[in-house]
């Protein structure tokens, strides 16, 4: 796979056990060595009890598309486009949300509530960047909850197979 | 309350702009100059009257595309000027006459003046488009590593997931919220200042090309370049002053993750700022005559709209479809300038503050709103956040 046009990301203390998961394709985030709260993006500090010892777990498990977009415009040469970024948030990990790329279906056929696996591509630099991966005939995700009244966007269609479960599922 | 808020002991005394344009050949320095000596003399004051400088955003931000304010230091030594009190704006408040008006109201300063001055216009031409964000740096810093890796190069590819995720929620469409940016245009052909002025209807709206969905190219404010100073003065210099404005209520409160992707509730933005600003008077969103609501993109002044309880979460779409009631003579007229959307991208609210103010001077020309006494200004949402009322001295 060619590597995506883009910026690299600055690696930072906090930030670097996540580049170097990505680069063998497993997302981690933080979780409090003493309440057990997950939090991304790394910041050394939880975010709940603001307890200074973190261990990074993995993520493993689908997720769920909380929001997206997908970008028409070339702000960089030789951008490929469009592409569909997608903001994924996970059942059972609140504070947990990571944005990336999303491969699988056609980018404009991507909708709030649709399941998705955890992924990475190569990006710029050498980076590997979140790429998750649209999984046709991954019907339900045990705890997947979608936004209550789910009536998708204009614009955006929904692709079979994939089912949005409302609140209380 | 039992003290006097810090707001009501400064006034906003005078704005002023360079020229505006999609290019103005002009240094940005020269442009920043031109802003502030305009200012100055249309508070009715000189320049050796100003002993406060400020400007947005200072520090290693003023480096970003277009970003033209020039340096701190140069613009006092031009000015040739004693300061006792100076900021450069990094992050924090986001309405520019925040920290002016903190600094004047402690006393620090009687006449303090801000500035922002873009060249965003240009920024774009050299690129050859609108460049990415982050594209003058080799790497992506800070909270920018989360977003341009993965190809959220440019605010609007940041802030359409927001647009996406509230137009979900509460099943608005893209055929109502047309009418924010087709009513602000209408505005604007009534601004000789402002960069957009030909008609602009729904179906153009509809047509246009998609930037990033549910946003389009009208959904876009537009880079420009030019420069905007505001006078922030000592209330009781108002004797001194030419047309003086009040500041009724400011707050500036961020409730959520300060970050554009991790903002928790994308439906809803704003609201812990404008709350803070409703606490601090007794006027209500029915008092307001004029509202100059941030519209970096279209979904913005959506979310102002609602958080500022000018209608209810979820019915911004209803409330501007058709355009009625946020035109000239409806019931709350809406960035009456053109907002950035038409007028130019002059960026956290600067062209908005300066509208308002002619608005409660009168002094807004063929846009005029006949008998406005009260003016709200909004900036930004989410990771910064700022919320005033205005009224007329």
């Amino acid at each position: 796979m060619d590597a995506t046009t883009g910026i690299p990301p600055a690696v930072t203390e906090e930030t670097a056990p996540f580049w170097a998961a990505a680069r063998e394709g497993r997302l981690v985030v933080e979780r409090c060595a003493a309440c057990g709260a997950e939090s991304f993006p790394p910041r050394g500090m939880c975010r709940s009890c603001r307890g200074r010892v973190l261990v990074f777990a993995e993520v493993a498990e689908p997720g769920v598309i909380y929001s997206l977009t997908v970008n028409y415009q070339r702000w960089l040469p030789d951008l490929e486009v469009p592409y569909a970024v997608v903001l994924v948030e996970f059942p059972g990990r609140p504070g947990v949300r990571v944005a990336g790329r999303l491969r699988g279906c056609p980018p404009e056929q991507a909708f709030i509530g649709m399941a998705v696996e955890v992924g990475f591509e190569p990006g710029p630099d050498g980076f590997a960047i979140p790429s998750f991966v649209a999984v046709p005939g991954l019907v339900t995700v045990p705890g997947l909850v979608a936004a209550p009244g789910f009536v998708g966007v204009p614009g955006f269609v929904g692709v079979p197979g994939f089912v949005a479960v409302p609140d209380g599922a | 309350m039992g003290r006097e808020l810090f707001e009501r002991r400064v006034v906003i005394s005078g704005v002023g702009q360079s020229a505006i344009g999609r290019r103005v050949d002009r240094s940005g320095f020269q442009l920043t100059l031109d802003a502030i000596l305009a200012a100055v003399a249309d508070a009715g004051l000189t320049v050796d009257d100003i002993d406060g400088l400020a400007m947005f955003p200072g520090g290693g931000a003023a480096s970003l595309p277009g970003y033209a304010n020039g340096n701190l230091y140069e613009v006092q030594d031009a000015l040739r000027i004693t300061t006792t009190w100076r900021q450069g704006i990094v992050e924090g408040m986001a309405l520019p006459c925040y920290g002016p008006a903190l600094a004047v109201a402690a006393g620090q300063a009687r006449h303090a003046v801000i500035w922002r001055t873009v060249k965003e216009g240009s920024a774009a031409r050299a690129a050859g488009g609108r460049p990415a964000y982050g594209s003058t740096k080799p790497v992506a810093e800070g909270p920018l590593a989360w977003l341009l890796p993965v190809g959220m190069l440019s605010p609007v590819v940041q802030v359409a997931p927001y647009a996406a995720r509230y137009m979900h929620e509460f099943g608005v469409s893209r055929e109502q919220l047309a009418w924010i940016p087709v009513t602000q245009r209408a505005h604007a052909a009534l601004n000789p200042d402002a960069v957009y002025r030909s008609p602009l209807t729904v179906e153009d709206y509809l047509g246009a090309r998609m930037i990033s969905s549910p946003m389009c190219l009208y959904d876009c404010d537009v880079p420009v370049d030019g420069a905007t100073a505001i006078v922030v003065s000592a209330v009781e210099t108002a004797a001194d002053l030419r047309a003086p404005v009040r500041i009724e209520a400011m707050a500036g409160v961020v409730e959520g993750r300060p970050s554009w992707e991790q903002w928790e509730d994308m439906g809803r933005v704003g609201y812990g700022a404008a709350a803070a600003m409703w606490a601090r008077t007794s006027l209500r969103p029915g008092d307001v005559d004029v509202a100059e609501l941030y519209d970096g993109f279209t979904i913005e002044a959506v979310w102002w709209l609602e958080a500022m309880g000018f209608c209810g979460t979820g019915e911004a779409g209803s409330f501007v479809d058709g355009g009625k009631r946020i035109s000239l003579d409806g019931s709350l007229p809406m960035n009456t300038w053109g907002g950035q959307l038409s007028g130019g991208r002059l960026h956290a609210a600067f062209g908005h503050l300066a509208e308002a103010v002619r608005q409660l001077r009168g002094e807004a020309g063929a846009r005029q709103v006949a008998g406005a006494e009260v003016a709200a200004v909004t900036s930004v949402g989410g990771i910064e956040a700022g919320a005033a009322l205005l009224t007329r001295w």
